[in-house]
């Protein structure tokens, strides 16, 4: 004769132990979620801060912006070449169908100049880069192309919540770690160097309302360039304009 | 010596009724630069000498083929198409205002924070961030422009001429004055009296 009482307790004591067995599943997953999200959070700053390291360094971008409005859509490439020399001047130059304009900043003093037009205009800013980015955005709207790649403050600029870790990938044949996260209304993808140097190797930012923007970075961590090319020299015929608040 | 005599006036009897026929009359065309208002527009940029070109030679197929051609152009002429096609280029124009407005919207309303200019808290700490100049108006929209209006620099028609006034480069449109300025990272056209 089978006990009925046993079956029943043995039939308990499986379904207890399964269940836990379950809770303990899912506790352990939420943890390893917990340590992805830690790593994927801890790759960003681990990159921002080792830019802040740097002292002297300069980039190479290329940048696509892909819009779609209406039934159109549009695709625009530029160049940008960075040159950094902390903490008080930088170079950007920047190249595209529309553009051609260099940004100086040394010691206070920013300009920028349409290359193909001759016309510059010259602002007492900040000593300091990350002020003066701060300043020209503020005072008269002008955001600099790549600033956060020129900054060395991000990790207190950038307060983000959740980043996503999706693995490594190969980015021109560079390993990466793959993170993603959202920001305002755009999610912004990252490649960061899966090594000594965390470098932002590529980036694309995706904002619904206005398209995508692909960029590819190439790096020199130890540049060799003199004081003077972030000393603006008015060309011959060259314009100096005025400048006057974004609205 | 009488064959080769014969045979001479043969060929001088053919080439005569060929040059009358056209087929052996040089054609010579010039081909100006489309650019106005240049000094290049006066160099002719291409021209071609040919004994025998394609218009040449139908021409000098003879009269015999003129009435059935005259039939086939009467034929096109009639073909009302041709001026709705024109309409439709109008209607084309249109669009391409409409474009602008894209532009406006894709450089982040029309002001000068970059697409994603907002990552990272705008103000300029984003990765993208563009200078791409905001088309507000192009030149060729405009029939009348009044003194103040603020046209881009993408707008500004290449054929504008570039004049130095008082230490500034100046547009001149037609008789159109602008005068550049920034606003913010964008480069600007104000329309003013002449200086």
């Amino acid at each position: 004769m089978i006990n009925v009482k046993n079956i029943v307790t043995v039939l308990s004591v499986v379904a207890l132990m399964t269940t836990t067995s379950a809770i303990a599943d899912s506790k352990t997953e939420v943890s390893t979620q917990q340590v992805v999200k830690k790593n994927a959070k801890k790759l960003l700053s681990n990159s921002y801060s080792y830019l802040a390291s740097l002292q002297k360094y300069s980039f190479e971008a290329t940048v696509v912006d892909k819009v779609e409005d209406y039934d159109s859509s549009m695709t625009l490439a530029r160049k940008s070449s960075v040159k950094i020399d902390r903490p008080s001047k930088f170079r950007v130059d920047s190249k595209s169908k529309f553009i051609d304009r260099t940004s100086y900043l040394s010691d206070g003093k920013f300009t920028m100049i349409d290359n193909s037009e001759k016309y510059y205009a010259t602002v007492e800013t900040k000593k300091n880069i990350n002020k003066t980015l701060e300043y020209i955005g503020r005072k008269l709207g002008i955001a600099m192309p790549l600033a956060t790649l020129m900054r060395s403050d991000m990790t207190k600029v950038v307060k983000i919540k959740r980043v996503q870790y999706f693995g490594t990938r190969d980015v021109y044949g560079v390993e990466c770690n793959y993170i993603a996260f959202k920001h305002k209304k755009s999610t912004v993808h990252l490649w960061i160097e899966n090594s000594d140097t965390p470098l932002i190797r590529a980036a694309t930012i995706i904002t619904p309302s206005s398209g995508k923007t692909d960029i590819v970075v190439n790096w020199d961590i130890t540049p060799n360039f003199s004081d003077s090319i972030f000393v603006f020299n008015a060309p011959k015929n060259a314009s100096n304009i005025s400048i006057i608040p974004a609205k | 010596m009488i064959n080769s005599k014969n045979k001479s006036i043969s060929l001088t009897k053919f080439i005569v009724v060929a040059m009358f026929m056209g087929l052996f009359s040089p054609s010579i065309t010039i081909q100006k630069s489309s650019n106005k208002n240049t000094l290049a527009s006066y160099i002719p940029s291409s021209m071609s000498i040919s004994l025998l070109n394609s218009a040449e030679a139908r021409r000098g197929r003879g009269g015999a083929r003129r009435s059935g051609n005259r039939s086939a152009n009467r034929n096109r002429n009639s073909n009302r198409n041709v001026n709705r096609n024109s309409n439709r280029n109008v209607n084309r124009n249109v669009n391409r205002n409409v474009n602008v407005n894209v532009n406006r919207s894709y450089h982040g309303g029309g002001h000068h924070h970059g697409r994603h200019a907002g990552f990272h808290h705008g103000g300029g700490y984003y990765y993208g961030g563009t200078y791409h100049p905001v088309a507000r108006f192009t030149f060729a929209m405009l029939t009348a422009v009044a003194v103040g209006t603020i046209i881009s620099s993408a707008s500004m028609s290449s054929s504008c001429e570039t004049i130095r006034v008082n230490n500034i480069n100046y547009k001149r449109c037609d008789n159109t004055w602008f005068e550049p300025f920034y606003e913010g990272g964008d480069l600007q056209y104000r329309a003013v009296p002449n200086p």
